[in-house]
């Protein structure tokens, strides 16, 4: 049986990280279709409960992709959201997911390209880890 | 009818100043040289605005781009502006940009088929793009709209005495679209097999290829559309078959005759020709050799032109079987004489009447025709031209000896196509250079031999050809029993019997106008080589379709002369040298051995290109026009939003008053008022403003100058009473749900029967996705009445179809499958053009059905175009995508936003440079203003600053004029909302002072009067102390340049403005900055009224456990102390901005969000993870 390409959840941010999501696509990149884009007002909408329900419905790993520090939409401290993604790295650590499935980006309003290295580096690594057992069986 | 204001300019700051006076209430008419707003020409961006910048700013472009008061005039060049203050008129050049402005969606489809890949500079980078791209290729602009880019004409093109679009068909073959070669061939002329063999090519000679390495073998290429074409040929029609009833004659079927015939059956006559000889074609049958021009070739293309209705009457020479006078008589009403030049010249020596001395067309005629006419053993041509190079070859097919040729000039003056000349020698043809014959030889009754002389080149002569002179005593002697003369011909005007016609004695040749071709008889025209004397088929070909244009306007009774002309167009202006050009080698044309040419073998010569020669061929084409208009963009689009025949065109336009950022100086009177001065904005006239850039470009700065410089001519706008559209606001599912509570209930218990629409996108979605699939599947989710696709949704009659159908299977929820991805009321960086229109053209379509939600999901950007290599995926997760869009709309939450009124005027808190300036803007525009100042400073640090000094005290004196006082600093300051509607608390001592306003200004800063952000006077205990103090809510304080520049982008719903902290600016770019921030509070006063963002929370007070955990992030959350003694969070739904963080901490679930709650994102996940089936429904 073939591998199939991991699922990847990408929670992006409605400002920079979807800019970057559409720049992609205006660039004319293609990326696999089990990239998958979960569009939300700003990260810090998002709270750990949401990860791992991406988990738990079968996402191999996670990308938060917003703005860069200083350059939230709502001028929200970058450090609320890392505390968040700080905090479920290590449940998914508890869990035996491992917290590398977890990953956070911060990218400049409109970077198709750094959109598309990102992705493709995460799915890269995700490929090389274990497959994600479904944390509800 | 002058009405509104215009704003002249390419710039980002022309746009915010248009937006600027649009949310004042003004009608604007933005006209712009560019493609579309920020940019400074077509394919680069500004130099003055990076790239960065720009996108920062997007949303302001599309926001001024979209708003209905705002017209948007691209690709306009301001030319006079006459009239005066209140009544101008703008005459301005509309530049083409050969694509509707109103109809392209930018789908792409047309880049696809674009065969042309132009190379531009973007951002200092070296990109490929098609000629037709939107405004910034691969990048999003508004207007949106795609742009063609179109130099000049093509040196080839230009070159073509056809006028054949050789560019073009030269990049549809390098597609592999033969038959549409063939067809725009066949657009400019007939006869393409015979061209694509016979044509003397002026356009390779002209070929920008031929600078770099060789020219494009066009001529191979010509060949190999005419013989591969499937489609046959298919001559198009520019009216219908028999719609003109006149009778023309045409007297010769060369290729002049057969041109003009064509050309006039296209029009709807049905011409005759008449041909003296039993073969049609003229030269092509009697002159040119079977083994150049198979007959064949000839016989396909005669039939077709035949087939257009063209009546051919061989065998019948005019003149002699039937007189003109017979023809008129008959009906004919207008003639073409094109007999060509069938009459040999002669050398005038001895011997031209021995036997055995014949001339080239007789010879030709002889050996085409009739096969097996007797050649000699020693065959002597004399001449240099084609017929003689024919001739030759012709004779050694047929000649078991010797076939030589006697040119009097050397092979550089030889008038002969070069590569025949050089075929010639291939087989086995010698040619004798410098040698002239003196006499010819014979036995008294035939030829035996020539006596020749040798010449040299002397003084150049009047054709630029040097004359040859005989060398004395170098006279010898050659052996020949068969001499051909082939030194030019004449015509044989003596057959048509025509005593009245005009003809030059010198030449023989007929006289007819140059433009034309009429002579010196009216409705008799004439052309090709009877009247210019032996010339190719290319230019004959041209004379005739020039006569056919003259006969079917003599027909018509139309001026034979006006718009014509003889000159060549001027081709496009191409510099080799300046390019970066690989070179790659010419395709050699096959050939057939010279051992298969010998003796009796009048097979073709050439074989055409093989099919990847001919590929490879077309790809040296440098596309030096860039656009090659090959109309293969016409072609595909669905909607005809592209047009190659757009024209410049001349536009008025009226306007009460201008702003223009064009200009840039040239200003001969200057009346500094105190933005004049202040601003480098000069006054001309009244009325007019020209903004001149400034030195330092920092974007901010200039938006704010901007929004100064429209709030300034605002002021001084006569406003009409006249009601205006009140600008359009946005559907949004929570607003939408707002109405009227039957409504709401209506909508969330009535449930079940969702319609899903899918947007083809012009077939670019489509042509990845398979809609059937999607379709079927999509069909078996339950409550799902219907799902239909639609070829462009974001146009108005695709949303009049979608609501539509929404009333016909009474639909209460929509999905809608298309560009947009969220139907929120907000613009942010991702949105475009077309989503903004998508979302206003449906919600106003959908607005009679009321209570009708829709959700929008992506399946351009976010799947199609991302997966276009993986059709099936994209398929499969389009599914995904729209499941998700069913589960989140069923989980719409019913809004329970109100909107707010917004009353008085504006309370300015801070009355530094920022506040004084702000406060007088808003006075002079009639609103009521009140100014706290901030504290008093001891010590006269500000004293010294005399600039800073003066310019505050003509502040304080022109406020004093308006009479506004300004309130001293107060012990305590309380300022309570709702938006719109503030209540501000000013404690004296022990006397209080209310203050009410629609919007708070605050001048924040250091400085005397400027208002303190760290004072006791403004506690945390109210929103005023909350907003001065973001670093305690985990908020940035936005002094970033994205927090800067935000400002302009983003609509405000809270109505509390806060200057910027720069307190070292200079003192008139605080004036403008106060202007500018006075220009967003106008704007927002101007409402009348606010509606919170669809995206705001809202507080459950019954679920509150009153913890605290979303006041801590957010400012605008108050924690209320309720009757139970117990707090409660609250927040005032217009002060919010949406970013949910406060949803996201909340432990009991009491924040809510309608549009994007836990269960909804839930929901979108577990669709898209594939976990929500078609069958087993949506849960």
């Amino acid at each position: 049986m073939s591998k199939q390409a991991p699922n990847i959840v990408i929670f992006a941010c409605n400002w920079d990280g979807l800019s970057c999501v559409e720049a992609a696509s205006q660039a004319g990149y293609c990326y696999p279709a089990s990239v998958k884009v979960v569009r939300v007002s700003c990260l810090s909408r998002i709270h750990q409960g949401l990860i791992l329900k991406a988990f738990e419905l079968g996402a191999d790993g996670v990308i938060l992709l917003g703005c860069e520090p200083g350059n939230c939409h709502f001028d929200i401290d970058a450090g609320l959201v890392t505390h968040e993604y700080e905090n479920t790295r290590s449940i998914l650590n508890l869990l035996g997911l491992g917290e590398e499935r977890l990953v956070i980006a911060h990218l400049a309003h409109g970077d198709g390209y750094g959109f598309m290295k990102q992705v493709t580096g995460f799915i890269t690594e995700v490929e090389q880890m274990q497959p994600a057992i479904p944390v509800k069986a | 009818m002058a009405r509104g204001m215009a704003v002249i300019g390419s710039s980002v700051e022309a746009a915010q100043a248009a937006l600027t006076l649009a949310e004042l209430g003004i009608e604007v008419k933005l006209l712009t040289p560019s493609t579309a707003l920020g940019l400074e020409n077509p394919i680069s961006r500004t130099t003055d605005t990076s790239s960065e910048d720009l996108s920062r700013i997007w949303p302001l472009l599309l926001r001024t781009a979209s708003h209905p008061l705002v017209t948007v005039h691209t690709n306009t060049e301001v030319r006079t502006i006459t009239g005066k203050q209140g009544k101008f008129t703008i005459r301005a050049n509309r530049n083409p940009r050969y694509v509707h402005t109103d109809l392209c969606t930018s789908c792409g489809r047309c880049e696809e088929a674009c065969s042309v890949k132009v190379t531009s500079l973007l951002d200092g980078q070296k990109k490929a793009h098609s000629a037709i791209h939107a405004p910034i290729p691969s990048s999003r602009t508004a207007p949106s709209a795609y742009y063609i880019e179109k130099g000049a004409i093509a040196p080839c093109r230009a070159a073509c005495p056809l006028g054949i679009n050789v560019q073009g068909f030269v990049c549809l073959l390098s597609k592999g679209k033969v038959d549409e070669a063939l067809g725009l061939i066949n657009e400019a002329a007939p006869l393409a097999g015979v061209l694509g063999r016979v044509c003397t090519h002026p356009c390779e000679d002209n070929c920008k290829r031929g600078e770099v390495d060789s020219p494009v073998f066009i001529r191979a290429l010509h060949r190999y559309v005419a013989d591969h074409a499937t489609g046959g040929i298919d001559y198009r029609l520019k009216a219908p078959a028999g719609s003109r009833r006149e009778r023309i004659a045409i007297v010769g079927s060369g290729p002049a005759g057969l041109a003009a015939a064509w050309e006039l059956a296209r029009r709807g006559y049905r011409p005759t020709i008449f041909e003296s000889h039993a073969q049609v074609g003229g030269m092509l049958a009697t002159g040119i050799p079977r083994f150049r021009l198979p007959w064949e070739v000839r016989y396909r293309e005669v039939e077709a032109i035949k087939a257009l209705g063209v009546d051919i009457m061989t065998g019948v020479t005019v003149g002699r079987d039937v007189s003109f006078y017979d023809l008129m008589e008959r009906g004919y009403r207008a003639f073409f004489l094109a007999i060509g030049a069938h009459q040999n010249n002669k050398l005038n020596i001895p011997g031209e009447d021995l036997e055995g001395v014949v001339d080239a067309v007789s010879l030709l005629f002889a050996l085409n025709i009739h096969v097996g006419a007797a050649v000699g053993l020693n065959v002597v041509v004399i001449g240099g031209g084609n017929s003689a190079i024919d001739s030759a070859r012709t004779a050694k097919r047929r000649s078991k000896g010797e076939v030589k040729i006697l040119y009097r000039r050397t092979a550089d003056e030889m008038t002969a196509v070069k590569e025949e000349v050089e075929e010639t020698i291939n087989e086995g043809v010698s040619i004798e250079y410098l040698t002239s014959p003196v006499e010819i030889l014979g036995d008294g009754r035939k030829v035996t031999g020539i006596r020749c002389q040798r010449m040299e080149l002397g003084e150049i002569e009047a054709d630029g050809r040097r004359r040859p002179e005989p060398i004395p005593g170098s006279e010898f002697t050659i052996e020949a029993d068969h001499v051909v003369i082939a030194i030019g011909q004449r015509p044989n005007v003596s057959t048509l019997n025509a005593k009245w016609l005009d003809i030059d004695d010198a030449t023989g040749n007929i006289r007819a106008d140059p433009l034309t071709l009429e002579t010196n008889v009216p409705g008799v025209f004439s052309g090709g080589d009877c009247v210019t004397g032996p010339n190719n088929v290319v230019e004959a070909m041209a004379a005739g379709l020039r006569a056919a244009e003259s006969i079917d306007r003599y027909i018509r009774r139309r001026d034979l002369r006006k718009g014509r002309s003889l000159e060549k167009p001027k081709p496009v202006d191409f510099e080799v040298g300046e390019k970066d050009i690989s070179h790659h080698k010419r395709a050699r044309m096959p050939a057939l051995p010279p051992y298969k040419r010998r003796l009796g073998s009048f097979e073709e010569v050439t074989l055409g290109l093989p099919a990847d020669a001919a590929d490879r061929e077309t790809g040296r084409c440098l596309n030096c026009a860039l656009c090659s208009e090959c109309l293969e963009c016409e072609r595909v689009c669905e909607l005809g939003a592209v047009f190659h025949k757009d024209n410049a065109e001349q536009i008025e336009i009226g306007a009460e008053a201008i702003i223009d950022f064009e200009s840039n100086g040239g200003v001969s009177e200057s009346k500094p008022g105190y933005l004049a001065r202040d601003t480098q904005l000069h006054l001309t006239k009244p009325g007019i403003y020209i903004v001149q850039t400034g030195e330092n470009h920092d974007l901010e700065r200039e938006l704010a100058r901007a929004s100064a410089i429209a709030l300034e001519a605002a002021t001084k706008f006569e406003r009409k009473e006249e009601p205006q559209e009140t600008p359009y606001i946005a559907h949004t599912p929570g607003a939408d749900l707002a109405r009227t509570s039957e409504e709401k209930e209506l909508s969330v218990v009535g449930g079940e029967r969702i319609g899903v629409f899918l947007c083809r996108c012009g077939g670019s979605t489509s042509s990845v996705i398979d809609f059937n699939q999607v379709i079927n599947e999509v069909l078996q989710v339950p409550g799902i009445c219907n799902v239909q696709e639609i070829s462009q949704a974001c146009s108005e009659e695709g949303a009049n179809w979608i609501a539509s159908q929404a009333a016909e299977w009474k639909m209460d929820k929509i999905v809608l499958a298309a560009c947009r991805c969220c139907g929120l009321d907000q613009i942010c960086f991702s949105c475009t053009e077309r989503r903004v229109i998508c979302q206003e053209n449906l919600s106003y379509s959908l607005t009679p059905l009321n209570n009708i939600t829709v959700e929008f999901v992506n399946i351009g950007e976010q799947c199609a175009k991302v997966h276009r290599d993986h059709p099936e995926d994209a398929t499969r997760k389009a599914v995904d995508i729209i499941l998700a869009g069913v589960a989140r709309v069923r989980k719409v939450l019913p809004s329970i936003h109100e909107e707010h009124p917004v009353e008085g005027g504006a309370l300015i808190l801070g009355a530094g440079l920022r506040g004084l300036s702000a406060a007088r803007s808003l006075a002079i525009q009639g609103y009521s203003v009140d100014i706290v100042s901030g504290p008093e400073k001891s010590g006269g640090r500000e004293q010294k600053k005399s600039a800073y000094r003066d310019t505050k005290d003509s502040l304080l004196k022109q406020l004093e004029e308006q009479g506004i006082k300004i309130r001293p600093w107060p012990h305590a300051l309380k300022l309570d909302g709702p938006p719109g509607i503030y209540n501000a608390e000013l404690k004296y001592g022990s006397r209080t002072s209310r203050i009410k306003a629609g919007t708070v200004i605050i001048d924040v800063g250091e400085r005397e009067g400027e208002f303190p952000p760290d004072s006791t006077a403004t506690a945390k205990d109210n929103l005023l102390g909350r907003l001065l103090a973001p670093e305690s809510y985990r908020r940035t304080t936005g002094d970033t340049d994205t927090a800067k520049l935000r400002k302009y982008t983003l609509k405000e719903t809270g109505g509390i403005f806060i200057t910027s902290r720069d307190g070292e600016e200079p003192p008139e770019e605080q004036i403008f900055k106060g202007a500018a921030v006075a220009a967003r509070a106008s704007a927002y006063l101007c409402q009348g009224s606010v509606s919170p963002r669809a995206i705001a929370v809202t507080i459950d007070s019954k679920l509150c456990r009153g913890c605290g955990d979303c006041a801590a992030i957010c400012p605008y959350i108050e924690m209320k102390e309720r009757d139970s003694g117990i707090a409660c969070a609250f927040i005032d739904p217009a002060l919010c901005l949406g970013c949910g963080a406060c949803v996201a901490r909340c432990p009991t679930g009491a924040i809510a969000q309608f549009i994007q709650s836990d269960e909804q994102i839930t929901s979108t996940l577990e669709a898209l993870l594939g976990k929500i089936t078609c069958a087993a429904g949506v849960r």
